[in-house]
């Protein structure tokens, strides 16, 4: 009877093979689950701004007393006409009118008196708050909803849902604290912690104002002493931050200066123009305290809770035996996990709500701040909303049941399209409408042909070079019917277009480019193709120039935004009938296909993106070779962001674009327009990737009846943290 | 008997040390790393880190080591009861699963006692009437619940739950109660929803202790002690009952030994399907995200199960039929 007789060892092997089957094969089929969450709400929030060797085209700026860029003194916002320029915008693919809560900008506006929600007046009364008014910072932000339901009123719990500790940005995108921010139609930057903003003229000098009187929700000063804690022990310490964050730098790898001018004004500079740089704060890895995974990002840090773990602050050994006695291995990683107040509610935070049980919890719930520096249009202190209470659910298809039940308040997160039908059916019963949000032109499957493969010794050399060919990659983009795939896969919805497809996208080069090789047209695509002697082989299939049967690999990665799988399988059948080309589909599991395209061995890839819901500056990924995630130039995106690694592009259009693009992200917004548009002109003369279907309403927000001051009609983007473009704080509830 | 217990605890642990290399070995077996999984996760949303920060996540979890030196540190904190750090939780493992252990437990005991409050009788009675309508019936049910996949009935019993009677999707808890602290009203609740699992799981194991105390009991009644039992004119009822039923019950409880490992790994897409607070989900969640010290903890767990439930079977067989004797050596 002994313990390592056949018969148990069998089952403890059987239990491993379990294991392995479920760590190995087993994750194709339920990541499909997990991934498909990400459906609904695409995000950015890390972005990478690295940029070398930077031919610095000097912006003149002629005679402009103005500072470009500094938003606020062109502002003239009223109440009721909204600013030109956000109008105009409201053409794009906007579902219904536009209406949005707004930033009251002039400051002879703005309320003079406050008021508070009853159960923070309660504890004023009891003494256990300062007043409203001392709470406030002296200018707060104002906020005007006068064009949805008004001033609201307070109470009530927004009942949400998450899927666990990786979801933390749920509450990100709720609970924003950037420095500053969008307006909700993304179209310009808007004062938000930050009171105040400014780039000097050729954008090397950027100077940020706080708000005066701003408090942490411990009740303690907001001031330039905790973004220069910050700066000083987090960027710059070597063993929080061991490798400098790609947003800290310029061009050449030289780290920007961070200067505190007084207590409320703050300076960053640069060795050389860093034209995007506003916009990168306004969205992206630097976007605040709440908002910064755990890296360390940010861009600011509660000094006075954050010091007791410092080295600095503590002395190393104090630090180090803290962290020991936390189960951390040193004080760097315990200090970075503690600076997340996701995961760590006792830290103070900027925003909107603060975390009461954190995302590693069975529950997360987050209260009102008492010290939130906004107000509404009649000086109530914002947010109306008591309470968010985020249920954990372990699985998407529980929580998609759950929202057609009624039980969450507003969620859009995690409800996958597919429901819609069962939504719709609810409706009444569940209490609720189902709102779409205007999803800007990305082709949510785009097919990325490989301009790097085989350049490097890596894969068919051949087959590289006619990944090179434009009338190859014409060919293949108008050899299949993407109605088809608007039918099966998006459900009729969206229109097929090229990667240009965005009429109101500021970088969108014209109508004319609008279906430029992007629509069927058999007799064309095999003229190209013969044209570049691909002759038919015994098989039917079209072989290579030297007569080898020609075979094109496509991965999919499975499960992941909508069935790539299912679309790859119906344009396989395309090319096979209509042009003779033979494609190989690889289903791939998500970390495999980093590891696929940072290796260079990706032939074609499947990917959303391609005429970016992104602005091209801040995320342009799938817009030209910027990184080992770009599928038309993986290899050269590497080499673009280290000329170390694999080497310049064979492909001339795409070392244009990059040289076009390195020019572009050194200048300040309004100059780059030209050279934004002429990068998508290349990709879509050059066919850099083939896109299916844009503007799919893939992003649905589920809303019960009771929920007020939801804005229609405005973009859902990542840049913009979207729901948190809507102004949250601004929701209320009429119950 | 003591020396017995002895050797066999010697044996468990050594057989936990082999599971822990393992389970570590499993969890490094996927392409990448808990980094790599969370990039591909944040750009599956569109997004993606900086190759600077990604390098700084690496070095903050200890993933730039190569995985033996990882596994040592691991393992030398397991000596302490330490199961180690989750990355994506950023808390210790102990803390993230100790709450799913009691539930995980309850449903598993459950189902069990379930599994055999119905299985037993229903399979003494098929025996006894051989070939009669009720044994057909038994039988038939019995096989249509092993064919049946228990996540449909999940899902099933899911929407019904919901549709018709009205209740919350899902979960062993309602929301009110979900975090609450332990309480009477609590337990009441979670009664009130534990017995949906507990009958999805139970009637999966059920056909198969069925049909094995079927067999066993048939085997059993032909042979000659039944026979002369029944010549000396002992009650039909105490007879079987006295003696072939105490044989045919051997295997149930062997079996029942694997029943908490089984409930933890076989029972994870049930308890997806019905969002249960079990260890289940969470195991599938960490396997996925390459949680090493978190899926590594699980795995171990199930591991120390299994051998725990194995040497309980055994103890219990040994009690139960003293036909199982030493020998001496």
């Amino acid at each position: 009877m002994s313990i390592l007789n056949p018969y148990r060892m069998i089952t403890v092997l059987l239990l491993a093979f379990a294991a392995i089957s479920i760590a190995c094969g087993g994750t194709e089929v339920v990541t499909e689950k997990v991934v498909q969450t990400v459906v609904v709400e695409k995000e950015v929030v890390k972005e990478v701004e690295k940029i070398k060797e930077v031919e610095v085209e000097k912006v003149v700026i002629q005679e402009k007393e103005v500072p470009v860029d500094k938003v606020v003194t062109k502002e003239v916002v009223t109440k009721y006409t909204p600013e030109e320029g956000e109008e105009k915008a409201s053409g794009q693919a906007a579902t219904g009118e536009v209406a949005y809560t707004r930033q009251v900008l002039d400051k002879s506006k703005h309320p003079t008196s406050y008021g508070e929600s009853p159960d923070l007046a309660a504890k004023v009364k009891s003494g256990d708050l300062p007043p409203v008014e001392d709470r406030l910072p002296k200018n707060p932000m104002v906020l005007d909803s006068s064009d949805l339901d008004g001033v609201g009123k307070y109470g009530g719990t927004w009942k949400r849902a998450f899927t666990g500790p990786a979801d933390e940005q749920n509450i990100e995108r709720i609970s924003k604290n950037h420095m500053i921010f969008w307006n909700s139609q993304m179209t310009e930057l808007r004062p938000h912690i930050a009171e105040d903003f400014e780039s000097n003229a050729d954008a090397t000098k950027f100077t940020f104002k706080l708000r005066e009187g701003m408090k942490w929700s411990d009740g303690e000063p907001f001031t330039t002493a905790d973004v220069m804690f910050w700066y000083e022990h987090i960027l710059l310490d070597d063993n929080v931050l061991p490798a400098k964050p790609g947003y800290s730098k310029t061009a050449n790898g030289e780290m920007g200066v961070w200067k505190a001018v007084d207590d409320y004004t703050y300076t960053v500079e640069f060795s050389e123009p860093y034209g995007v740089y506003l916009e990168l704060v306004s969205g992206l890895s630097v976007a605040g305290h709440l908002t910064q995974f755990p890296v360390c990002g940010g861009g600011f840090s509660p000094k006075h809770y954050m010091s007791q773990f410092h080295a600095a602050f503590v002395g190393e050994e104090e630090a180090n035996k803290l962290a020991k006695d936390a189960g951390y291995d040193n004080w760097g990683t315990h200090f970075c996990a503690k600076n997340n107040p996701v995961k760590n509610v006792d830290s103070p935070v900027t925003t909107a709500w603060m975390p009461i049980k954190g995302f590693n919890e069975e529950e997360s719930v987050w209260e009102r701040n008492p010290y939130y520096w906004a107000v509404d249009a009649e000086g109530n202190q914002l947010p109306y909303l008591d309470k968010i209470v985020l249920s954990l659910a372990e699985d998407v298809e529980v929580l998609g049941l759950r929202v057609v039940a009624g039980e969450f308040d507003i969620q859009g997160r995690h409800v996958k399209p597919d429901k819609l039908p069962l939504l719709r059916e609810n409706e009444e019963k569940g209490g609720y409408r189902v709102q779409f949000t205007s999803a800007a032109g990305s082709s949510a499957i785009t097919v990325y042909p490989n301009q790097d493969y085989g350049a490097h010794g890596e894969g068919d050399k051949e087959i590289g070079d006619l990944l090179r060919e434009a009338d190859f990659r014409r060919a293949l983009s108008i050899g299949f019917d993407r109605e088809q795939i608007r039918e099966a896969i998006f459900l009729g919805m969206g229109r097929s277009a090229s990667a240009c497809a965005i009429p109101d996208e500021p970088y969108a080069p014209g109508p004319e480019y609008d279906q430029m090789w992007s629509t069927l047209d058999v007799a064309k695509a095999n003229e190209l193709l013969d044209g570049l002697g691909l002759k038919e082989g015994s098989d039917g299939f079209r072989t290579k120039p030297s007569g080898d049967p020609l075979v094109l690999d496509v991965i999919a990665v499975t499960g992941a935004f909508t069935d790539s799988v299912g679309a790859a399988e119906l344009i396989k059948k395309d090319w096979a009938d209509n042009i003779g080309i033979n494609l190989k589909i690889t289903p791939t599991e998500r970390s495999l296909r980093e590891t696929r395209l940072k290796n260079n061995e990706a032939m074609l890839s499947i990917w959303g993106g391609g005429g970016a819901s992104e602005p091209l500056f801040l995320f342009p990924n799938h817009d030209l070779a910027f990184n080992w995630e770009s599928g038309m130039g993986p290899a050269s995106g590497q080499w673009f962001q280290d000329s170390s690694v694999f080497g310049p592009p064979l492909s001339a259009s795409i070392a244009k674009q990059q040289e076009l693009w390195r020019q572009g992200a050194a200048l300040p917004r309004s100059e780059r327009i030209d050279i934004g548009k002429e990068i998508r002109k290349i990709a879509c003369e050059e066919v850099h990737a083939i896109t299916t279907i844009t503007e799919t309403p893939a992003w649905i927000f589920v809303i019960k009846n009771y929920v007020r001051n939801f804005p229609t009609g405005v973009p859902f983007t990542t840049v913009g943290q979207t729901p948190g473009s809507f102004y949250t704080e601004a929701f209320w509830f009429d119950q | 008997m003591a020396l017995y217990i002895g050797k066999r605890v010697l044996y468990g642990f050594i057989a936990i040390w082999i599971i822990s290399i393992l389970s570590f070995i499993i969890i490094q077996l996927p392409p990448g790393d808990y980094v790599s999984s969370y990039i591909a996760n944040l750009a599956a949303q569109g997004s993606s880190l900086d190759q600077a920060e990604a390098e700084n996540l690496r070095i903050f979890y200890g993933l730039d080591k190569p995985w033996h030196i990882q596994y040592l540190k691991w393992a030398s904190r397991i000596v302490t009861g330490d199961l180690g750090y989750s990355f994506e939780w950023e808390k210790p493992v102990m803390s993230v699963i100790q709450g799913r252990i009691l539930t995980t437990v309850l449903l598993a005991l459950f189902a069990l006692v379930f599994t055999w409050l119905f299985a037993i009788p229903i399979g003494i009675y098929s025996a006894v009437h051989k070939y009669s309508i009720g044994d057909y019936l038994a039988t038939f049910l019995g096989f249509l619940g092993l064919a049946i996949p228990d996540f449909l009935i999940a899902l099933i019993a899911m929407w019904f739950g919901y549709s018709i009677f009205g209740w919350s999707v899902g979960g062993l808890f309602s929301p009110e109660f979900g975090t609450a602290p332990w309480s009477i009203a609590k337990f009441l609740d979670l009664m009130k929803h534990l017995w949906v699992p507990v009958i999805i799981l139970g009637t999966a194991g059920m056909a198969a202790m069925i049909r094995v105390v079927r067999a066993n009991l048939l085997d059993e009644l032909s042979k000659p002690y039944v026979v002369t039992a029944r010549a000396k004119g002992i009650s039909e009822w105490k007879l079987i009952m006295k003696y072939p039923v105490r044989m045919a019950l051997n295997p149930v409880i062997s079996m029942s030994a694997y029943l908490l490992p089984y409930l933890i790994s076989g029972s994870v897409i049930v308890s997806v399907v019905l969002s249960l607070p079990t260890l289940g989900p969470t195991l599938l969640k960490s396997l996925l995200s390459q949680d090493s010290y978190l899926a590594g903890g699980i795995i171990f767990l199930i591991g120390i199960f299994t051998i725990l439930g194995t040497l309980i079977s055994d103890l219990l067989l040994l009690w139960i039929d003293p036909r199982i004797k030493f020998e001496a050596r």
